[in-house]
């Protein structure tokens, strides 16, 4: 057998046990996953990565971040939490839950920034399957809903913002606002009539 | 149903109907299906909740996800240098400009107190142990050797004062009991002197009477006592 062959077929079983290692981290809950993190397993954490970078980004883009600066916002709450991980304790909040406060907090504090740019004017969503006056329907659409949704408080924009994230529960929105989910919805319904009221002013 | 009914259950349940109670459903669903009004309002607010949970990827998520821990590499590395730019030994000393902190909580200096087998541990001052001044590399006593010569000192000169003091005392005694049997002396002196003039003298003048009234008799004189007091009378 020759040299080549040979290591052609040692990198293959390599490969072969990192994606089944990768597989099976990716059968691991959080809480499992989030134990190796804090003792420093980078591919735990990878996986954990994989797990919310959507949702991260999703929260970002519609708490008014552009498309820069919520990649940026995503990779510094990502950055941190692994920095900070040692201060992750398994009896608080889920590991979900701790990331999307993190995030969030991180958000309020990039938009507090003197030399933040609203990205509500710039951001458009791409859709290959639109025509170019569907498009710019959509846009003016957008940014309708985008003005409005600027008016409510911040608490208020936090709130909807959550509650209409796909991946979150109501219980799991109050807990990263840190409110019960009474005080949640009482929260939401104010928002809602808020928005409403402001769109049907827009019209 | 009115519309201001409607809305507020839509402020309360959310901009989806299907996901209201079963109670409010059915009812929702009929007065949407004969009011425009509350059915443009209801898809302009879906609009709303389809803007709120589209979340698009605009680029690779396995290319995000490798810049996240291509920065979580750069910021450990940082943090590395960091705590190895304050502890370790080797590189201060590879580089002559390195600045040795020698304060007493820099390690190296916390380590050599630590395992140091003197009981004094040493002083930690400015300027380091690093630039040994020539008085430093002199042979300076101990503090307990220093302490002993101290006691020495202090004693001798102790002693030295009580020396004097002890002296003084003694010669003042000496002196006043010198005094005294000098006065004692003179005085007895004095008294014998007295008293042998005292008991002396009427023999001296019977002497001086005796040998005058010999020679008197010598000469034919007679006895001058007599004739003197026979002359007064």
């Amino acid at each position: 057998m020759s040299v080549g062959i040979r290591r052609e077929m040692t990198l293959g079983s390599q490969a072969s046990e990192v994606a089944r290692q990768a597989a099976a981290l990716a059968d691991l809950t959080d809480p499992d996953l989030v134990a190796l993190m804090v003792h420093g397993d980078k591919r735990a954490y990878r996986v954990l990565v994989e797990r919310y970078y959507r949702g991260i980004i999703g929260i970002a883009r519609r708490m008014g971040l552009n498309g820069g600066d919520v990649e940026d916002a995503a990779q510094d709450v990502f950055v941190r939490v692994w920095l900070h991980r040692e201060k992750w304790r398994p009896e608080g909040a889920s590991f979900k839950t701790w990331l999307y406060r993190v995030a969030v907090n991180r958000i309020i504090d990039l938009k507090r920034k003197p030399q933040f740019v609203d990205g509500g004017d710039l951001e458009s969503i791409p859709d290959g399957a639109m025509s170019p006056v569907e498009k710019l329907a959509q846009h003016q659409e957008f940014k309708r809903l985008r003005t409005a949704i600027k008016l409510l408080s911040e608490q208020q924009q936090i709130a909807i913002n959550l509650f209409y994230d796909r991946e979150l529960s109501n219980q799991e929105a109050a807990a990263i606002m840190g409110v019960s989910v009474n005080a949640m919805e009482s929260l939401l319904k104010r928002a809602r009539k808020r928005l409403r009221e402001e769109l049907k002013a827009m019209e | 149903m009115k519309i201001e009914k409607f809305e507020e259950l839509l402020d309360q349940y959310g901009w989806d109907v299907s996901s209201w109670p079963e109670l409010y459903r059915y009812e929702a669903n009929s007065f949407i299906a004969l009011n425009d009004e509350a059915a443009e309002l209801l898809r302009s607010l879906k609009s709303v909740e389809d803007f709120l949970a589209d979340d698009p990827l605009p680029m690779g998520k396995h290319q995000a996800i490798d810049d996240i821990f291509a920065a979580i590499d750069v910021n450990e590395g940082r943090a590395d240098r960091a705590a190895t730019g304050n502890a370790d030994i080797v590189d201060i000393k590879s580089d002559i400009f390195a600045f040795s902190d020698d304060r007493p909580k820099h390690h190296r200096v916390t380590v050599a107190a630590k395992q140091s087998d003197d009981v004094i541990a040493p002083r930690q001052t400015y300027p380091s142990d690093q630039a040994a001044t020539p008085a430093q590399n002199a042979a300076v006593p101990t503090d307990s050797a220093h302490s002993v010569s101290s006691l020495t000192v202090k004693s001798s000169r102790a002693l030295l004062r009580y020396s004097a003091t002890f002296a003084s005392a003694f010669g003042m005694v000496i002196c006043v009991m010198f005094g005294f049997v000098v006065g004692v002396i003179f005085t007895s002196e004095q008294e014998i002197q007295s008293d042998v003039q005292a008991t002396e003298l009427p023999m001296v003048r019977a002497l001086e009477n005796h040998f005058f009234d010999e020679a008197s008799q010598g000469m034919g004189l007679g006895n001058n006592v007599d004739k003197s007091l026979a002359g007064q009378k």
